[in-house]
């Protein structure tokens, strides 16, 4: 009698799973009602060179698709904002599952020639260092961020030195499954790029599927297949396409001189034997 | 006593949720899933009246049948209440309504509206049709209409089998233009910053084109050249060649012959003016406009995001396209950026989507910077501007034109009653 007296009905035996259910459910109504929130922003160096022109912003919820641009600023030392360095697009880019919004840097002001780029500059000057602010938005729910976010990065010397395969080291995999393919760049590359355009093929021509990973900067990438890897040769395939954050690609410079691409037509293929021994 | 009371309560919070959700899916149900589509971003009418209907969700293109009745009148619309209207209509909310794109029927003059119904992913689009004469809205059936479709190919799975795409990819389609036999689709790439140029035989077959790229050049002095995507075109005669006008991602106007556009070819597109920075081009329209003394030119308007629209004589345009310097496009680089192209601006700064009606009129869909709502309405060619958005002296009762001001008011006349002000037409005597 007294032990019934002093514990609280809802420890009774008899309604604590049906308390315990209700709380959770509660809970994640909670968890439902918080604000979406940035991820993560690519490149995710923090040292960015002078002719960047895309950035890709990843949130953790589906985003309303219109009227964000106006939202994500980039802002230099002084705290103001650089007023035309986020081109403000008609349609956004979004990716299908409304996560991922990707932003161009002006092309006007990034490429050489262009009245913009001679009446302006660009819209990062190298030694400074800036932040891009993306505050405002809200989810498909209405929903606002949970907090406005801030990338802060030093701005480097332009990047005008296409990607090249010769320069890249490629780790071949291990069969004992102690380590997947391993690729170094010797500089960063476009995430997106990173998983669009690298393919491993086996020796009878069938991709490979398996699972990418894209650390130190964007500097590596890793390659774990689904089934383990069979003893005999594979290949990478690089499509030239492959491109830097600065809109360079394997055939050449994004603003470059007439001729100058390395072949005539975009979108070829390169292909990379490798070996998996024991 | 007391925990019964509480146990009770949860049971009916969590009733009441579950019954409001099944009375949630039950009015989703509705006669409207006929005109529902996964997706429509882009409009553009075709032979016969086809619409096109370019969805990037599924990445297809839709050829939509319509039927209309002719309408020979100039009517004007003055929907000044218009996103209201559409979400009254579907009995939504304004702030969950999106309108994509605005086509004009050629033949009914009926407004035909690329809309979503909500932000989540998977919400649906439909077709608005609003009629002139009524100012009713129906809303396209695409069930029932024979429609046929094709999916746009992803230039990288054309080039190798095995090239993927991956879920985080994506293009949007950005236009769609008819001409002769083909429908030219421009289209941006989330990942990617190239030349998505497609050439699409219609009725749908099994061809398709793709362009390998399209290089501009970009200022002659240092010949450089560039991967750009196309934002806004139109197709035109241009001294005789028909010919693709593309306004790019950075500003500079471009003219490609399109007998140039075909499977694998590498386009060198010339370029014949920059529009501008800190600019991004909408739409791109062309019409015959009557000039001052009577005489007529054709005149290339492109509508703006953040700038009022430019407006070039085609005349210009076909002067500078065959006596610039071969493929170098631009000889000089103005500090205004247009070259030897003389453009002039029209007060079009708050237009979202803007095409022909009919000879007289564009249609416009505007926002309202007052109220913050959608407008459809009807304006001048030539003119771009609603002359009932601005309170002037013209507007008082006691207004007396003199005799210089005949033609203005002659004008104004003309102006009050198409924008729904009749009544302010001011009497025929003059001081």
């Amino acid at each position: 009698m007294i032990k019934q007296c002093l514990t609280p009905w809802w420890l009774s035996r008899r309604n604590i799973s049906f308390v315990l259910g209700l709380v959770l459910i509660l809970a994640a109504c909670q968890r439902q009602e918080s604000g979406p929130v940035v991820l993560k922003v690519f490149p995710t160096s923090d040292t960015l060179p002078e002719n960047l022109l895309r950035m890709y912003v990843q949130f953790s919820e589906p985003m309303k698709t219109i009227g964000n641009l106006e939202k994500v600023k980039l802002m230099d030392e002084r705290g103001e904002v650089v007023s035309g360095a986020i081109f403000n697009n008609v349609y956004e880019l979004w990716d299908a599952e409304q996560k991922q919004l990707t932003l161009i840097l002006d092309p006007a002001r990034v490429k050489t020639g262009l009245v913009a780029n001679e009446n302006l500059g660009r819209a990062l000057v190298v030694g400074q260092t800036y932040q891009l602010l993306i505050e405002g938005l809200e989810s498909v729910q209405h929903q606002p961020l949970e907090a406005p976010f801030r990338k802060r990065f030093l701005v480097r010397s332009q990047d005008t030195v296409p990607p090249n395969v010769k320069a890249w080291q490629l780790e071949p995999p291990r069969m004992d499954g102690a380590q997947g393919l391993i690729m170094k760049f010797p500089d960063m590359l476009d995430q997106m790029s990173l998983r669009q355009r690298l393919v491993i093929v086996d020796n009878s021509g069938e991709t490979v599927p398996g699972k990418i990973e894209i650390p130190r900067g964007e500097r590596e990438w890793h390659f774990e297949p689904n089934q383990p890897w069979a003893r005999g040769t594979y290949f990478l395939y690089v499509n030239t396409r492959l491109a830097d954050p600065a809109g360079n690609n394997l055939n050449g410079k994004f603003d470059h001189p007439s001729g100058s691409l390395k072949f005539d037509k975009e979108g070829q293929n390169l292909r990379i034997p490798f070996q998996v021994l024991n | 006593m007391k925990k019964f009371h509480w146990s009770l309560v949860a049971i009916a919070v969590l009733a009441v949720a579950i019954f409001s959700s099944f009375t949630l899916l039950e009015s989703t149900n509705n006669s409207l899933e006929n005109a529902e589509l996964s997706g429509a971003t882009v409009l553009a009418f075709g032979p016969d009246h086809v619409l096109f209907v370019g969805d990037s969700k599924s990445g297809q293109i839709h050829a939509i049948p319509t039927k209309a009745e002719e309408l020979k009148d100039p009517v004007p619309y003055n929907l000044t209440d218009f996103d209201r209207m559409l979400a009254k209509e579907l009995d939504m909310d304004t702030r969950d309504l999106i309108i994509n794109d605005l086509k004009i029927h050629p033949l009914s003059q009926e407004a035909y509206l690329a809309i979503k119904k909500g932000h989540a992913p998977d919400a649906p689009s439909m077709i608005a049709v609003v009629n002139p004469m009524s100012g009713d809205i129906r809303f396209l059936d695409v069930k029932e209409s024979g429609a046929t479709s094709i999916s746009v190919k992803n230039p990288a799975s054309a080039e190798l089998k095995f090239w993927r795409d991956i879920p985080a990819s994506s293009l949007t389609i950005t236009d769609i233009d008819y001409y002769d036999g083909n429908i030219y689709v421009a289209g941006l790439s989330n990942s990617e910053f190239a030349s998505t140029l497609r050439k699409i035989a219609y009725p749908f077959s099994e061809k398709q084109e793709a362009v390998q790229s399209i290089e501009i050049y970009h200022a002659v002095h240092t010949q450089m050249e560039t991967r750009a995507p196309i934002r806004t075109m139109a197709i035109a005669e241009v001294a005789g060649t028909p010919t693709l006008i593309a306004s790019y991602t950075c500003t500079p106007l471009v003219t490609i012959p399109l007998s140039d556009i075909a499977e694998g070819k590498d386009v060198k597109g010339k370029t014949i003016a920059e529009l501008g920075y800190g600019n991004t081009p909408i739409d791109m329209i062309t019409y015959m406009s009557q000039e001052m003394d009577g005489s007529f030119d054709q005149k290339l308007l492109v509508t703006n995001k953040h700038r009022s629209g430019s407006l070039i004589s085609m005349a210009a345009v076909a002067k500078a396209m065959t006596e610039g310097e071969g493929m170098e496009g631009m000889t000089v680089t103005a500090p205004t950026g247009t070259a030897d192209l003389e453009i002039t601006s029209s007060p079009t700064s708050s237009v979202l989507h803007i095409d022909n009606q009919n000879q007289m009129m564009v249609i416009t869909l505007k926002r309202n910077l007052e109220t913050g709502g959608l407008e459809l309405v009807s304006e001048l060619k030539g003119v771009f501007l609603r002359l009932s958005e601005f309170i002037s002296e013209y507007d008082f009762p006691t207004y007396r034109y003199d005799e210089k001001q005949a033609f203005t008011k002659q004008f104004h006349d003309m102006i009050k009653p198409m924008e729904g002000y009749p009544e302010l037409v001011s009497e025929k005597e003059e001081k």
